[in-house]
């Protein structure tokens, strides 16, 4: 062994972060990608509120300073749910949302229940779970109108209901059968040693302790149900039955693009993201340990 | 309390695989049944046939007479302890105990009522409104104790409820349970792969292994006549010293043999004319019934010495490369690489057949 040799090998080959220790480099790498990552995401976001509170006149102008808001204009706010009928659509979305998340809660909890617990060939089950999953939604969206159509559920909430909840129970059902797997099955056994029936174990022990992994499954059917543009677009034909992307939609390609509508566009298309916003801010913490707890147990 | 009936009751896992194989055991009324075994022996398997969350293949599980093979464990009233404990995780200790209750719709003022009593009985008062996640492992084990016995049932079933204490812990609670079942005069069918807990515990103790019974008896039975070398061995620390040999007879006597000594085999041993001479047998002996002596005919090489506080151990070879271990007198001090000669008095050997591992002496 040669130590000079060796710290000198070690002085010549170090980076120019040297500086950083190797977990420390790999940290901040991770982190500046992460970072990167949200600005792609959040930035289109970002720059609609930006723009919904622009004055209208300077909408479109190219200049750097202008193209950044100087005033704090609320107007287009005002406008946005005056003219617009906003107020329907938003009710309609959420209707159609909060139907889709009960009825995908009601479905999903106990066939997840099943799926995680009750002893039966469900291999085929998951993989068609999986695949139903998989399949991107265009391609369904013409056989579900027309299936629709003939049982004269189109332009309907229940109709909408329906289709947004076959997107969502197959996910759900995923997210819930994993969530009842890191509950020790000893749970339920010693709740019917104790006397409660299938039931009485979902309803006492299973259930008060898969919130987190209800909330999760809850939360993303409502945020997918009023998010929903492309079925709701083909589902719905009435104005007055319009949900609030559809609504937006329509009316805003419905008239000549001024610089005044843009502005309106944005305010409404501010407005109408607010729920899914605040909803996912106030559950984050459960959605995080929802999805994630399938990843995490031991 | 009630009696608790397994007749030749088969539970099989997977194709082939039996976990339980045609097991039949009687407990009696009040009686504290330890089922005693390595992993894997199916111990667990049988409690859940009892408990009614497994179902068997085969047999017939009685509860005072009655057949009880239909019934799910809810209509069974039995109580379970769980290795795991089983505890609620957001229900207080309160709610926790008075869970069996609830499901059988007592009013809640009785409800209280019963919890407060228990809770006084195993020192739980002052932690009625914590959750299981504050309570230490000793205390949590004691709820799930109290979860049991507050409903009253007709068999308490208990598997490897003391395997998650430390040492101390365990020493006590295992006289607690025991003060426990005598008050309660309840029906004990505890589950262990603790000899020692067994031993204590049990007034009869079931030695299993491969899903099969090995020897039902009084633990002081089984373990000064085991019935055949798997028990004399599972049962006892350290375990019984077994040497491999034949039996010659000579003018009417009976002798052990093997390559390096020959031991005279006492007269009065049972079974003993039936056995041809030069049949293949295993010869026991329990490490505490062997002592030093020079006439000694049995000779090992001492390898190490092991002392634990009062007892001492050596651990050795025989000639033939056979290991054994004997327990000596404190005072005594051998030294390794020592040659020593041992004796072990009639009455305490054991013998077995070679071929079949069962008791001569039955």
């Amino acid at each position: 062994m040669n130590p000079q040799g060796t710290s000198g090998t070690n002085e010549y080959s170090a980076s120019s972060f040297s500086w950083l220790g190797k977990g420390q480099f790999r940290t901040t790498i991770l982190t500046l990608v992460a970072l990167l990552a949200v600005f792609v995401i959040i930035f289109p976001f970002f720059w609609i509120v930006l723009c919904s509170f622009k004055d209208p006149e300077q909408f479109l102008s190219l200049g750097l300073k202008e193209s950044l808001p100087n005033t704090f204009n609320i107007n287009s706010y005002k406008l946005a749910l005056e003219r617009a009928n906003l107020s329907v659509w938003m009710l309609n979305s959420l209707i159609v949302a909060c139907a889709t998340t009960l009825l995908s809660l009601l479905v999903s909890t106990p066939a997840a229940f099943a799926l995680a617990r009750i002893r039966f060939r469900k291999k085929l089950f998951v993989l068609v779970l999986l695949i139903s999953y998989a399949i991107p939604s265009i391609l369904i969206v013409v056989p579900l109108f027309v299936l629709l159509a003939a049982l004269n559920l189109s332009n309907s909430y229940f109709g909408l209901i329906l289709v947004h909840a076959t997107l969502t129970i197959p996910f759900s059902t995923w997210v819930l059968q994993d969530f009842y797997h890191s509950i020790p099955p000893d749970l339920e056994e010693a709740a019917h040693m104790d006397g409660a029936n299938l039931y009485q174990v979902l309803r006492y022990v299973i259930l008060p302790l898969s919130i987190p992994g209800v909330l999760a499954a809850g939360v993303y059917s409502f945020i997918l149900s009023w998010n929903d543009f492309l079925f709701a677009l083909v589902i719905m034909n009435d104005a007055e039955m319009f949900t609030a992307p559809v609504g937006i939609h329509a009316y805003f390609t419905g008239r000549n693009i001024v610089e005044s509508v843009w502005a309106q566009l944005m305010a409404a298309t501010t407005i109408v993201s607010l729920p899914s916003v605040i909803l996912f801010g106030f559950f984050q913490r459960f959605l995080m340990s929802g999805f994630l707890s399938g990843a995490v147990k031991g | 309390m009630a009696d608790v009936t397994l007749q030749k009751v088969t539970k099989n896992f997977s194709a082939g695989v039996a976990a339980v194989k045609e097991l039949t055991l009687s407990v009696a009324h009040g009686e504290f049944v330890v089922l005693l075994g390595p992993s894997g022996c199916g111990k667990t398997t049988t409690l859940r046939l009892i408990a009614g969350l497994e179902q068997p293949d085969a047999g017939e599980v009685l509860i005072d007479g009655k057949l009880v093979n239909h019934l799910p464990p809810q209509k069974r009233d039995l109580a379970l302890v769980f290795q795991s404990y089983a505890l609620y995780p957001h229900m207080t200790v309160a709610q926790n105990m008075g869970f069996n209750l609830k499901m059988r719709r007592l009013p809640s003022y009785e409800i209280s009522r019963r919890v407060r009593e228990t809770s006084v009985l195993l020192g739980l008062d002052a932690l009625l409104d914590r959750y299981p996640n504050q309570l230490s492992g000793g205390q949590r084990q004691r709820v799930a104790l109290g979860r049991a016995i507050i409903r009253n049932p007709v068999a308490f079933l208990l598997d490897e409820p003391l395997s998650n204490l430390d040492a101390q812990l365990r020493a006590e609670t295992r006289i607690e349970l025991l003060n426990l079942q005598r008050r309660l005069a309840g029906t004990f069918i505890f589950v262990t792969h603790d000899q020692t807990e067994a031993m204590m515990l049990a007034d009869v103790l079931v030695v299993m292994r491969n899903g099969k019974i090995e020897q039902i008896g009084p633990p002081e039975e089984i373990y000064r006549k085991p019935a055949n070398t798997f028990v004399a061995r599972f049962l006892g620390s350290p375990m019984m010293n077994t040497l491999e040999g034949r039996i010659v007879k000579d003018n009417g006597g009976a002798f052990f043999h093997n390559e390096t000594f020959m031991l005279q085999l006492p007269k009065t041993l049972r079974n003993i004319d039936a056995i041809d001479s030069d049949t293949k047998i295993v010869l026991g002996f329990r490490p505490e019934d062997a002592e030093i002596s020079p006439r000694g005919s049995i000779t090992m090489k001492v390898e190490l010495v092991e002392t634990l506080g009062s007892q001492k151990f050596i651990l050795g070879f025989a000639r033939q490369g056979q290991q054994l271990m004997v327990s000596i007198d404190p005072k005594i001090k051998p030294q390794v690489g020592e040659v020593i000669s041992i004796s072990v008095p009639p009455e305490s050997i054991h013998l077995f057949y070679s071929s079949s591992g069962l008791r001569i002496d039955r």
